[in-house]
């Protein structure tokens, strides 16, 4: 295996709260090699935004070290990991929000290159008239402001912003969560073909499942604050090893009337991190539970078939689609 | 069972909003829908295509100063399109009952649990304080809420997401309501969560009542839903029953909906996209709503296609389908 870009290791994470501490990241290790689109699959609250913060050293850890580009970068300061941050982007769900309505597009584009004094005024804008074409907007797109585009529009000029200083990496947090469906497709589509030339990394977090096995090589499940299973995308949905995951993959709604068989409802409500079960976190709400499971907790292992799990009884439960994925559908 | 008994008939529909800078647009189209008794009919499109709209007119909670409305909306065969705001008081919650996305703007937020369900049922069904808290009761408990005796004291900002969606969906059908209305019941729910509500309102929406499930994503209407209407633009652009709209869509808008939603049955990297933009309301209407988007258009797409029937039970709005219509006599060749 290539050296990781990024590696963290045992990131622990609370936070204070009027009902307690919130244990937001339990013990997180993770790698992302160059080039790889690793994704963070998990229901909310189970610490995915916490995990990417945390990789971009924007919020307090308990413990934990991180690397990139083979540096501990975990204990930096601000001005020291400036120079990191031109290697290391991050996009966020909401592309109302992350984009300032009062600027024009070319100066949102330009102003990562601003604030690294990249290039001078000629130069700069040249740089955005790249990043334009690159995410396939026009090049009159410059002199407009964000209310003048629509979702997925504004989700491509946060892509160009997180490219303009041309990173090895993006931490992207719920990219395409609030895009209609044919647009997701537009970004997700973009996102393959920008990593293809530049051979950029993606970490990417996101809650469906079916996006997730679309778009990554790798997935990482999580469950309040660990994560329950690690590997490779067609592993993960044709072998899950985590009783969650196989929940998971039976809980996403889809129009493939052979995934509507057999399907695995979890009981309950996913526990809240102030109050964590005893044991295996999951147990609570696990179908294949048996009295080990509240007393122990199961830590992350090398899984039977190449990946991670954090169970005792890995692999029990069978996929909904242990089927390989049949070529073209031909109607 | 699918009974025969049309609960709900939309005839026609069209509602013309005012923009913003002056001006109108439509954001329905005469929108023409039945339900049946003990049948779910799916509603499936993109944002702002009218879905919402649809739901709040079939509620009668329309206002938007301003608006037109024109068309007839049956509920058990009587009128209620402009019926006065207390006649709609009566009927919403006895023989219409709705299911938003966000259940904290259907429940009162400084009202328990108990009362909302209790004073609901004292409104509608005129039974006194003890018999309407055991038929509340028996509505959390039929919504699967555990121990509900303690939950009847609860606010609703004290139970998780899921649990709030429960004890909407009792609300909706506690006084025995012939149409259901839910608009993206699980759109804000996690997967787990969804799939709960989604096997809960198999369960019980269809009852004894029909309903609607509008929802954004065509997977959770093929798990729900018997048959289903594709909107596009305010204009219903497809409709039949789900597994054959699925299995072969004739309108381009349909499949090109299955092709961009990714699946775990499908060979990964294949993602297909729709071009373009989804409309916005001030965008130019004529002819094929879809058109700018889609790749068939020709000439032929200036003038706005009919819903036609293109196989029993399945009308498609376009020029140029996918397949060829079946012929009616085809079956007996
Ligand atoms: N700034 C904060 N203060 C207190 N609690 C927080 C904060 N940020 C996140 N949390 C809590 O940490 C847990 C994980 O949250 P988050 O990382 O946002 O999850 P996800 O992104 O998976 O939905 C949740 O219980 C959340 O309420
Ligand atoms: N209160 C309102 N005033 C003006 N326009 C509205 C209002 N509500 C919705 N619209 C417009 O009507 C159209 C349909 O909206 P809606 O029914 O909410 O769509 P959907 O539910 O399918 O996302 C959109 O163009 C939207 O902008
Ligand atoms: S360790 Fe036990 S409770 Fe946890 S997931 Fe495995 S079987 Fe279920
Ligand atoms: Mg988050
Ligand atoms: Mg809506």
């Amino acid at each position: 295996m290539t050296e990781p870009l990024l590696e963290a290791t045992d990131l622990r994470v609370t936070f204070g709260s009027a009902a307690g501490r919130v244990h937001a990241l339990d013990g997180v290790s993770l790698a992302v090699s160059p080039g790889e689109t690793v994704s963070l699959v998990g229901e909310s609250g189970s610490g995915k935004s916490t995990l990417a913060m945390a990789l971009m050293c924007a919020v307090r850890r308990d413990s934990g070290a991180i690397r990139f580009e083979d540096a501990e970068i975990g204990r930096l300061s601000p001005k020291a990991l400036k120079p990191i941050r031109r290697r290391l982007q991050m996009i966020f769900q909401d592309p109302y929000a992350s984009l300032d309505p009062r600027l024009t597009v070319e100066a949102i584009l330009a102003e990562p290159l601003v604030a690294h004094a990249i290039g001078d005024r000629a130069e700069r804008r040249t740089r955005v008239a790249e990043l334009l074409e690159q995410v396939g907007l026009p090049p009159d797109a410059a002199q407009r402001f964000p209310s003048q585009f629509s979702g997925g529009q504004r989700q491509r000029i946060a892509i160009a912003r997180a490219l303009a200083l041309r990173p090895r990496m993006i931490i992207a947090d719920e990219p395409v969560s609030a895009l209609d469906v044919s647009i997701q497709a537009q970004v997700v589509n973009l996102l393959r073909d920008i990593q293809a030339k530049t051979g950029i990394a993606y970490l990417v977090i996101a809650h469906d499942l079916a996006l997730v096995y679309e778009i990554s090589d790798r997935i990482l499940v999580m469950y309040l604050g660990r994560i329950v299973e690690e590997g490779r995308a067609e592993a993960v949905v044709r072998q899950p090893q985590h009783p969650y995951t196989v929940a998971l993959l039976s809980a996403t709604p889809t129009t493939d009337p052979q995934g509507r068989r057999q399907r695995i409802v979890l009981r309950g409500d996913p526990p809240s991190p102030i109050n964590r079960p005893g044991g295996c976190p999951f147990h609570p709400r696990c179908p294949i539970a048996r009295d080990r499971c509240a007393e122990d907790v199961p830590s992350l292992q090398p899984s039977p078939i190449g990946g991670r799990v954090a169970c005792f009884y890995p692999g029990e439960l069978p996929s909904p689609y242990a089927k390989e994925a049949s070529a073209t559908i031909i109607r | 069972m699918t009974g025969t008994e049309t609960v709900l008939a939309i005839e026609d529909l069209t509602v013309d909003l005012p923009l913003s800078g002056g001006g109108r647009f439509r954001a329905l189209d005469r929108v023409n829908l039945q339900v049946r008794r003990g049948e779910i009919l799916g509603l499936v499109g993109e944002s702002g295509s009218g879905k919402s709209m649809l739901s709040l007119a079939v509620l009668g909670l329309t206002g938007i100063a301003g608006e037109r409305i024109t068309g007839r909306i049956a509920l058990l065969g009587e009128d209620v399109l402009g019926l006065s705001p207390s006649a709609w008081r009566r009927l919403r919650g006895s023989a219409v009952g709705m299911v938003f996305q966000d259940p904290m703007t259907g429940l009162n937020p400084v009202r328990s649990i108990g009362s909302l369900l209790v004073e609901s049922v004292r409104r509608h069904q005129r039974l006194d304080r003890a018999t309407s808290k055991t038929v509340a009761l028996d509505a959390l408990r039929s919504v699967g809420i555990p121990s509900p005796e303690a939950r009847m004291k609860a606010y609703p900002h004290q139970l998780s997401g899921g649990l709030r969606q429960r004890v909407m969906i009792a609300l909706a059908l506690i006084n025995r309501p012939s149409v259901i209305i839910a608009d993206e019941p699980t759109t804000a729910l996690d997967a787990t969560i969804q799939a709960q509500i989604l096997d809960l309102l198999r369960a019980r929406l269809a009852d004894r009542a029909g309903g609607i499930l509008i929802t954004h994503d065509l997977g959770v209407a093929a798990e729900v839903c018997q048959r289903l209407a594709v909107i596009y633009q305010g204009t219903i652009v497809e409709q039949g029953q789900t597994a054959e709209v699925l299995a072969w869509p004739y309108h381009p808008y349909t499949q090109g909906l299955l092709d961009a939603a990714p699946r775990f049955d499908r060979p990964r990297g294949r993602l297909v996209p729709i071009p373009g933009q989804p409309p916005q309301p001030g965008d130019r209407r004529e002819g094929c709503p879809f058109r700018s988007r889609c790749a068939h258009a020709d000439e032929a797409c200036a003038a706005l296609p009919v819903l036609a029937e293109v196989a029993p039970d399945h009308l498609a709005r376009c020029w140029h389908p996918l397949r060829a219509a079946t012929s009616p006599f085809e079956d007996a060749v």
